[in-house]
């Protein structure tokens, strides 16, 4: 029983959500008029949405110990060519917006397959397939674009992005809803569990009859549905694609998945840990903009952070060793 | 492991207070007014007759990015003028000019409740929901630099007269080169708006100037690589190539490079817009002839002072271009261009 109990609170994500609950309660006292706030709240649940999404995707590619470089590139992509498609729809009804989801998620998907083809057929290291897709997927949003962002999103589509249902952001909801399912798909389902086979020993996952590319390159394309997604909810928020922007998209990406406590040597990960991990620089930089601390101070403070959860997960793999 | 786990965590939040504590002089001093208006301004913004003394408003301003000069010196304008009317100024900016990591701020910022935000806005579409929420929590808005493409939500726009801009530029570049030959325009690619204009006054000043062959535009947004490739090719298909104009002052380094490699500095004239640091040193070193200056600084002031006069329920105008100034080797000691060069204070 204290074996058990000892175990979980050694797990990063349990350490990380008490720092992320110390985070909001010196805030808080802090500061009472201007943190703990429904409009604050909200503005966290919102900035968390579309990350929450990326992260999702990204935690099936790291538990497998591989990377994915390009969702913010492939997020841009899919957003550019959903939104010239409801602009050639006449960017109106609910048909043109159906239809621009679908095409931003098989966008998305379609970056994912090459990467998932590249990192198990052609084994090429993920690290370089996705650095190459990164810019590959930028120039053609350039391309697709003219370079010019696409301002014309149905407005139906924007009202949904900024809408509120029972006072809770949209878009968070559809994050919300699609980190659940993806959290019972990771720990309860086959795809689950072979992903984390694939992640702690790929050849004796392979000998156990696990068919693994196939394993590896669903899970490059569930990372890049999940930046279609992304990508179509990056829309329907700021009414405008983003060409220029999600720069450093990746890296949080990454940061917020390996902060939650999925293991950058695979077979470890919880969603659960992501979302925490998506929270805790969010609500660093909305408290640090809050308390009125410069904004340079950020980057420190996330910055030791994310050592801090890999620090953890060594001493636990050390204590696993024996 | 249950000790390290708790050490690192203490290790973490001390960081954070620590970091908080630095500015536990700043903070405790807008606590007051910080939490005051809160329970009154939500339940009726317009209640708020009576006006608080000027010097109680609390005002934000959001720069378009860090580490930029021209910011910089919008911030110094600002924070000047701040002090002298008692304003209390906030400074905040996203580390690259990027919308999705400005909104981010905006919606922390909106959280503070400030009596006005000031912003340099990063997409003219992006921003405004985020912004519209603000200004329907009870904060005035200014904008500088930046546009939104639906500004109605804002008291004011502070702007440069673009179309100055350019025609300054085709103006100082004319007398360059003695009134004739061939020049090239580079611009930010057709869709930005501050420009769209500047060519327009580029292409209307040239009209008066006969003997003048402005060549195709050529589009860059500051990228000296990319100006730098440009300037190399239409040097190659023009070698009477007279005069060389950029709008943007990032694309100064690239034309400077080119020229100075195909050994076409003394031929070549160069008039650029922007006053950064290593532009003014260009300046100086005779690289580039003239610069095309935005009163950045005047931005700033002008920021802080419509802020405060959008709280206290005044009028302020909708739209404000402020005169570009032309800054040469000569005249760089003078008031008027030394005040406006880009650089913080």
């Amino acid at each position: 029983m204290s074996a058990t109990l000892r175990g979980w609170v050694s797990r990063p994500s349990v350490t990380m959500l008490v720092i992320l609950i110390g985070l909001v309660v010196t805030f808080s006292v802090k500061e009472p008029a201007a943190f703990p706030t429904v409009s604050n709240l909200r503005g966290i649940l919102s900035d968390a949405a579309i990350l929450l999404v990326l992260a999702i995707g990204a935690t099936f590619v790291i538990i497998t110990a591989g990377i994915d470089l390009s969702v913010g590139s492939v997020l841009v992509f899919s957003s550019v060519v959903g939104a010239k498609t409801m602009d050639a729809l006449g960017n109106a009804g609910a048909d043109a917006i159906v239809v621009g989801l679908v095409v931003a998620a098989a966008a998305g998907s379609g970056w994912g397959l090459i990467n998932g083809l590249l990192v198990a057929k052609a084994k090429v290291p993920p690290f370089v397939v996705t650095l190459g897709t990164l810019g590959a997927a930028y120039g053609l949003s350039l391309v697709v674009s003219g370079g010019l962002d696409v301002r014309s999103v149905p407005k139906g589509l924007v009202e949904f992005g900024n809408g509120r249902v029972v006072g809770i952001p949209s878009i968070a909801l559809v994050a919300g809803a699609i980190t659940l399912i993806a959290g019972v798909v990771l720990a309860l389902t086959v795809f689950g569990r072979w992903t984390y086979a694939i992640g702690s020993n790929a050849e004796s996952a392979r000998r156990a009859g696990i068919s693994v590319d196939r394993q590896f390159v669903s899970v490059y394309m569930l990372a890049g549905l999940m930046a279609g997604l992304g990508g179509f909810l990056s829309l329907a928020r700021f009414g405008t694609t983003t060409i220029a922007g999600n720069t450093t998209t990746n890296l949080q990406v990454i940061t917020a998945v390996v902060i939650g406590g999925t293991s950058l040597f695979g077979g470890k990960g919880w969603m659960l840990g992501t979302a925490i991990g998506v929270f805790i620089p969010i609500v660093l930089s909305k408290g640090f903009i809050i308390v009125g601390v410069e904004p340079y101070w950020q980057f420190v403070a996330v910055g030791i952070v994310l050592i801090l959860a890999v620090l953890v997960d060594q001493r636990r793999r050390l204590r696993a060793a024996g | 492991m249950k000790k390290l786990s708790t050490a690192l965590i203490a290790t973490a939040l001390l960081v954070t207070s620590g970091c908080g504590s630095d500015d536990s002089d700043d903070t405790d001093a807008t606590e007051p007014d910080a939490s005051t208006p809160a329970p009154t301004s939500d339940s009726a913004p317009t209640a708020d007759t009576t006006g608080r003394p000027p010097q109680a408003a609390d005002v934000t301003l959001v720069l378009g990015t860090l580490g930029d000069d021209f910011y910089k010196a919008i911030e110094c304008g600002a924070r000047l003028q701040a002090e002298e009317m008692g304003v209390n100024l906030e400074i905040q900016a996203p580390t690259a000019f990027d919308a999705t990591l400005q909104i981010p701020i905006v919606n922390a910022v909106t959280a503070t409740q400030p009596d006005a935000i000031i912003i340099a806005p990063n997409d003219d579409t992006a921003l405004f929901e985020p912004l519209k929420s603000a200004v329907d929590a009870g904060s005035e808005l200014v904008l500088v630099d930046t546009n939104l493409a639906d500004a109605s939500i804002a008291a004011g726009h502070i702007g440069s007269d673009y179309v100055l801009y350019g025609e300054q530029g085709a103006q100082e570049l004319a007398r360059l080169i003695g009134g004739e030959g061939k020049v090239l325009g580079i611009f930010s690619p057709p869709g930005v708006s501050t420009n769209d204009l500047g060519r327009q006054g580029f292409t209307a000043e040239m009209e008066n100037h006969p003997e003048i062959e402005v060549l195709e535009f050529e589009f860059s947004s500051g990228e000296a690589g990319k100006s730098a490739e440009l300037v190399a090719a239409v040097l190659a298909a023009n070698s009477d190539l007279a005069g060389v104009f950029t709008f943007n002052g990032g694309d100064a380094p690239g034309v400077v490079t080119t020229l100075s490699e195909a050994d076409a500095a003394d031929r070549v004239s160069f008039v650029s817009g922007d006053a950064q640091p290593f532009q003014v040193e260009q300046l100086k070193a005779g690289d580039v002839q003239a610069l095309v200056i935005q009163q950045a600084r005047t931005m700033g002031t002008l920021a802080v002072e419509y802020a405060v006069a959008a709280i206290n329920g005044e009028e302020v105008p909708d739209e404000t271009a402020l005169p570009t100034v032309v800054g040469t080797v000569d005249n760089l000691e003078e008031p008027d261009v030394a005040n406006n060069l880009y650089q913080g204070c």
